[in-house]
């Protein structure tokens, strides 16, 4: 036994110096990568989802707000504004604007993130279900409860939390609908199709659902349900050591904002050339969108009752205590650029 | 002075290697060099397992991604190994078919799920197709050439002995190309619990790969590398598993390793 543990140790030793070594080599590769992914700080990379709520971030951009204001940002595309958070959150980009239910969730499991604007002062019915029709009914409850019907969404967003308080509100059970993840873009052919009965999601796929489907679409709608918003994210340390970017960057929106109302026409046109969408889809939807750079008492409303979703979905644990979301809002850039733009409590 | 057996070395040695990792990504969570949030230690891991568990998830996850890893698996497997059996020994059927599924085969199975959601909706119909896609390919490809390489010297002595038909195809085709055939049906495996990751991403509401990205999207790392771990575990006992059937239906067998 003795010798057996002697044998043991002497195996032990010989691994034990080459494991160290590759874990040294591990680790320094692993800081000369993240070291290289850090941009020049003349620069700042903003990653946004390719969609017409980022409007405000587009125009700037195109018609060189930032520059202007003393920013020179390039901007790094997403399909979603959560995927554009995960990549700030890994430090492969300065900023990131996202809807308000992933920083929700994020903070939630303790990702340091600080808000300084959102990019929508408010938004209207910009999440809704659509659905197939069915013998003419058109009251939610009596379609979801009629059978059990499939409803797709887009989890981790805004559109689960709509589908959330959507079935609440209509009292429809978990065991009387059929939730099912999908990709938001993939939502429209797949309702088209007959995978599924009812998606929930935002625009502009809400509206190409809404459109391919035509007279066998209907659309439950609930304006006081809930309406996404989405924001600027910084971390905590650029509120010192960015100042000056994000003031420039609030700066930059703020006259694109100006520019959206006086100009909707050339501003729909620089939303199509980043988004591909087609024309009439802009035109569709726009009116959902108040483009202005606010800080809202909406958001930390939304972000409360996100919370309270979290623990009871499961998505975060029960003893997860909530936290004061009015701590995540840095009000001090928006104050200064647009003093009346930030109407919170 | 007694030495270690070399099946005990080899576990002492691969133990060893998994504790270690274990205690260094515990420390470095721990410390703080990397962002907790973002890499939580295997302690938290293993919490989330136990979370999972508590809830049901975990039963559930697991259930639906083994079965639809197994019929994906079994569908792709069975219908690899028949056209491989005849695309490997007669010829006009090589002729008409390999060029097709030559054709398909650098498909990267990834690439057509848009393609079988369109055809089949978002249900377990095209998961399994996306599966069965996936597993056929590596199966086919070493049925077919172990059924077209038997040394020809087998078949001489088949005809001596009167073996004719169907006796020549179980008696000394079949065994002869089971060694390229059970190294098809490795790959195969290991391919179609990549493929349940897969298509669990597009429009499911259950399964481990489901468990992963909405994990992922809450923000519960630690969840999302507990799914990913029991991926990983379940890929390589089917592999174990698989192994063992083939030696306990042909016992006959040497497999590389063996002596």
């Amino acid at each position: 036994m003795f010798q057996l543990a002697q044998e043991s140790w002497r195996y032990l030793k010989r691994s034990m110096r080459f494991l160290v070594l590759a874990l040294l080599t591990t680790l320094v590769l692993t800081g000369c990568l993240n070291s290289s992914q850090t941009p020049p700080s003349s620069k700042v990379t903003v990653g946004i989802q390719t969609s017409p709520a980022m409007a405000l971030v587009m125009v700037a951009q195109d018609k060189g707000f930032f520059t202007d204001a003393g920013v020179d940002v390039e901007i790094k595309e997403f399909t979603a504004g959560k995927f554009a958070l995960q990549a700030f959150l890994s430090g492969s980009i300065d900023f990131a604007v996202s809807g308000e239910v992933p920083v929700a969730l994020a903070t939630l499991q303790e990702n340091p993130i600080r808000v300084v604007s959102q990019v929508v002062e408010s938004t209207t019915n910009e999440v809704r279900v659509v659905a197939t029709k069915d013998d003419d009914v058109e009251d939610p409850t009596s379609y979801f409860k009629s059978k059990k019907r499939k409803l797709a969404t887009s989890i981790g967003g805004g559109p689960e939390f709509y589908t959330y308080e959507f079935l609440k509100r209509y009292q429809i059970a978990d065991d009387e609908v059929e939730i099912i993840s999908q990709k938001p873009e993939d939502m429209p052919a797949s309702l088209q199709a007959g995978s599924v009965d009812a998606i929930s999601i935002f625009d502009p796929f809400a509206f190409i659902a809404e459109k391919n489907l035509g007279e066998k679409a209907v659309t439950f709608k609930d304006p006081e349900l809930y309406s996404e918003l989405y924001v600027l994210d910084v971390r905590p340390e650029q509120i010192e050591e960015k100042a000056e970017q994000i003031e420039a960057l609030l700066k930059g929106m703020s006259e694109a904002g100006d520019f959206i109302e006086g100009n909707p026409e050339d501003a729909k046109q620089i939303v199509q050339k980043y988004t591909k969408l087609e024309k009439d889809v802009i035109d569709g939807i726009w009116g959902n969108f108040v483009f202005k750079p606010a800080l809202t008492q909406e958001l930390i409303e939304f972000w409360d009752a996100q919370a309270a979703w979290a623990k009871d979905t499961g998505k975060v644990k029960p003893e997860t205590p909530a936290p004061n979301f009015r701590e995540v809002v840095e009000t001090r850039f928006l104050e200064k650029v647009s003093p009346s733009a930030v109407q919170l409590q | 002075m007694k030495r270690l057996s070399k099946g005990s070395l080899s576990i002492l040695q691969g133990g060893f290697t998994i504790v270690f990792i274990l205690v260094i990504w515990e420390i470095v969570s721990r410390v703080g060099i990397v962002p907790k949030p973002l890499f939580p230690p295997p302690t938290r891991v293993f919490g989330a397992w136990i979370e999972m568990a508590r809830s049901g998830e975990l039963l559930r996850d697991i259930q639906a991604s083994l079965w639809r890893a197994l019929i994906g698996f079994c569908l792709g497997s069975v219908i690899a190994i028949f056209v491989g059996l005849l695309t490997g020994r007669i010829k006009l059927f090589s002729n008409y078919l390999s060029p097709l599924i030559q054709l398909l085969r650098p498909l990267p199975p990834v690439a057509i799920i848009p393609l079988v959601i369109v055809w089949f909706g978002i249900g377990e119909v095209s998961k399994i197709f996306s599966i069965s896609f996936a597993v056929f390919f590596p199966v086919w490809i070493n049925t077919h050439v172990g059924v077209r390489d038997i040394p020809k010297t087998f078949l001489w002595s088949a005809h001596t002995l009167k073996i004719r038909g169907l006796a020549i195809l179980w008696k000394v085709i079949f065994p002869a190309a089971l060694p390229f055939i059970v190294a098809g049906l490795r790959t195969g495996i290991s391919i179609a619990f990549i493929m349940v990751f897969v298509s669990e991403l597009a429009g499911a509401s259950s399964g481990i790969g489901y468990q992963i990205y909405s994990s992922q999207l809450a923000y519960r790392m630690d969840r999302m590398i507990a799914a990913l771990v029991l991926l990983g575990l379940f890929g390589a006992l089917a592999d174990i598993g698989l192994l063992a059937i083939i030696r306990l239906v042909f016992p006959w067998l040497k497999l590389s390793g063996q002596k």
